[in-house]
């Protein structure tokens, strides 16, 4: 019998996953900054995406931080998570903020509608 | 209570096989053997040579007949049967696939020196224009042209494949693992090929290829140039597991959970894209589904994506961190079969284990340096870096958790001082594994410190959702403070904690007038046992 893990990374707990506010923006105060062999992450749950969509994260002022889409797997399963690593300046003042678009095909952007996407932070050990 | 420190033991263990055939260099870092074969940029110069037999391998496989495994569609079909994404066994999968492939093309080319060139995006960010020329594109006349040619031709081999047969084991068989996919016989096939009006594999030229001669840029698309670029190829390779780095844990390799930056980002965006996906109007080409190996680009795309994975592995070694799963999940990871994989001679390969292709091995292959090249460590760290995590098991003195008063679980753990990053840089974290009722939805548990003066520390709630039948024991994750000072002559610390259960709230009745009658009169308390807990320090 397999065993279930639902809290995959440690501090998970401490960086509930975030509903996204109206328009698509998330703020969080994080409860530490991250140390010299730490980098923040984001890891955005979504369901199943529309027919050639992509997830797009981006600081407030537009900056992209990246994309990510879906490919492969068994037709139906396209409800993933998508890890983004952000740039230092995605955290300003201890908070981070992040705009979350839906691309979809043909290229038009929208917020993600309620319950559509939902993002986590998480301190990645990572080498420098 | 025993001390076990088994992502050190994993990490020698797996890496035994790479030990055995290095060599020290003059700087003292461990150096691999020189491989038989290297693998090219396909824009350097050297590559040409290769092309040229890839090529001539293309047109001898169109040409197999359906019955032979080698034909370019029935090996491009391995893939649509059989290929993992969005989960951890991504990147050592598609190793063994381009890896037997390579050995096909040997084989059917006559050029035992043939080795696939990368594609390396990051600093092409744009189709090499060779892959324009006859048989390198899938718009080629030598291709199939429609979709009901190609059924045609090969319904009949398909029909009659041993891979729908349901052999002893069959938890072991092919037909499980179709099953698994959602084939449970070759009409489901062929509606993923042919007739998904959510979209289909096969393409018909023009439009087998979504980015033509003309346009072969990536910039058309923003977050694809972006995808591609060397920051996120190096965030890419920053992390010190391998889980980050190569996509989410699941239970079967057909199962999509969580992509990695590596797959989610460059992987999957270049697939799209070259396969019109990003085209304004969107248009088709095979590489945005999982018959993309018909487009001979394929593999360029992922042996890019395998130098990129050998360029992670060979930084971790330079900072002495493990280079693959660690503990339990490597056992798990391992012991997956792949069951699909042809040799060079048209016949199943006997190595069915991910394990078999967790290092490259016998393919005897490396890469010529390209992007991502400058993470791999020079010259080792002056001193090693502590190994990711150190696991110490606690003593569960109390297992049972309900919400009655003093019902709770207890645990201790002692974790040496040594094992603590000096200056308090290390972050301890306590897995929980609990077996629940199976209606333990929304149940709360709280994780409480005692600290030996004072209140116990709240260090945090975590609570079950979305699974209202859980079948088997749950871990859950929870930080909790380090030890700040040894707690016995033997330089130990101590962490004891308690779990307990707090009533979960009541359900919400939802809406509408019989709302009221759907509103339960009280919520239930929720029970477990603890069955274990243990410690990891990071």
């Amino acid at each position: 019998m397999y065993r279930c893990y639902l809290a995959a990374w440690g501090l998970l707990l401490w960086l509930l996953a975030q509903a996204i506010a109206q328009g698509g923006l998330i703020e969080r105060q994080l409860p530490r900054l991250p140390n010299a062999s730490e980098a923040v992450w984001a890891r955005v749950d979504a369901g199943a995406l529309p027919p050639g969509a992509r997830i797009r994260l981006l600081t407030p002022d537009g900056t992209l931080i990246g994309g990510a889409a879906p490919f492969g797997g068994p037709r139906g399963q396209t409800a993933a998570s998508y890890d983004f690593a952000l740039p230092d300046n995605a955290i300003a003042d201890g908070r981070v903020r992040l705009r979350v678009e839906i691309v979809e095909a043909g290229g038009a952007t929208r917020p993600p509608q309620p319950g559509e996407a939902e993002v986590e932070l998480r301190y990645v050990p990572v080498t420098r | 209570m025993s001390f076990d420190t088994p992502s050190r033991r994993d990490f020698l263990g797996a890496t035994t096989a790479l030990v055995a055939a290095t060599a020290l260099s003059r700087d003292g870092l461990a150096q691999p053997a020189a491989a038989k074969h290297r693998r090219l940029n396909v824009m350097d110069p050297g590559a040409a040579r290769h092309i040229a037999s890839y090529k001539k391998a293309i047109r001898a496989m169109l040409n197999l007949p359906p019955t032979d495994a080698r034909n370019w569609y029935r090996n491009a079909l391995v893939h649509t049967l059989d290929c993992p994404h969005g989960n951890w066994w991504f990147l050592v999968w598609h190793r063994g696939y381009i890896g037997w492939f390579e050995q096909i093309v040997r084989e059917m080319s006559g050029d035992p020196q043939f080795a696939l060139p990368y594609w390396d995006w990051t600093t092409e960010p744009r189709m090499p224009a060779v892959m324009y020329e006859d048989v390198l594109t899938p718009n080629d006349p030598a291709y199939i042209g429609k979709a009901t040619e190609f059924k045609k031709r090969f319904e009949g081999v398909v029909a009659k494949a041993d891979y729908w047969k349901a052999t002893s084991p069959f938890e072991d068989s092919q037909y499980n693992q179709l099953l698994s996919r959602s084939m449970r016989f070759p009409a489901d096939l062929w509606f993923d090929i042919n007739d998904d009006p959510r979209g289909t594999f096969f393409f018909e030229p023009p439009i087998a290829r979504g980015l033509t001669k003309e346009k072969p840029g990536l910039d058309i698309d923003a977050d694809v140039l972006k995808a591609v670029s060397l920051p996120t190829v190096l965030n890419a390779l920053s992390p010190r597991d391998f889980l980050t780095f190569g996509s989410a844990r699941t239970f079967q390799h057909s199962g999509l959970t969580g992509f990695g930056v590596l797959e989610g980002q460059p992987h999957n965006l270049v697939h799209n894209c070259v396969g019109g996906a990003y085209n304004n109007p969107p248009t088709g080409g095979f590489m945005q589904a999982n018959l993309s190996p018909v487009d001979p680009l394929f593999f360029l795309h992922h042996a890019n994506i395998d130098r990129l994975w050998d360029v992670w592995t060979r930084k971790q070694q330079g900072f002495r961190l493990p280079i693959l799963p660690e503990g339990n999940d490597l056992a798990r990871w391992q012991r997956e079969l792949f069951l699909f994989f042809m040799d060079a001679n048209g016949k199943p390969v006997t190595k069915t284990k991910a394990g078999d292709y967790a290092a490259i091995g016998d393919f005897n292959y490396d890469y010529q340096p390209g992007s991502g090249e400058e993470v791999v460590p020079v010259t080792p760290p002056a001193a090693p870096l502590v190994a990711a995590v150190r696991r110490f098991n606690a003593d569960v003195t109390a297992r049972s958790v309900t919400a009655s008063a003093g019902s709770t679980a207890a645990a201790t753990a002692t974790i040496p001082m040594d094992a603590l990053a000096a200056g308090g840089g290390s972050r301890v974290f306590a897995k929980v594994t609990m077996s629940t009722a199976p209606d333990a939805h929304a149940g709360k548990f709280r994780v409480l410190i005692d600290t030996g003066s004072g209140a116990p520390q709240d260090a945090g709630v975590f609570a079950m959702f979305g699974h209202h039948n859980v079948t088997g024991p749950v871990t859950f994750t929870v930080p909790v403070p380090a030890p700040s000072a040894a707690g016995d002559s033997a330089g130990n610390g101590r962490i004891s904690m308690r779990v307990v259960s707090e009533a979960r709230p009541a359900l919400h009745a939802g809406h509408g007038p019989s709302a009221a009658a759907r509103a339960p009169a009280a919520a239930p308390t929720v029970t477990a046992e603890v069955e274990s807990v243990v410690l990891e320090v990071h």
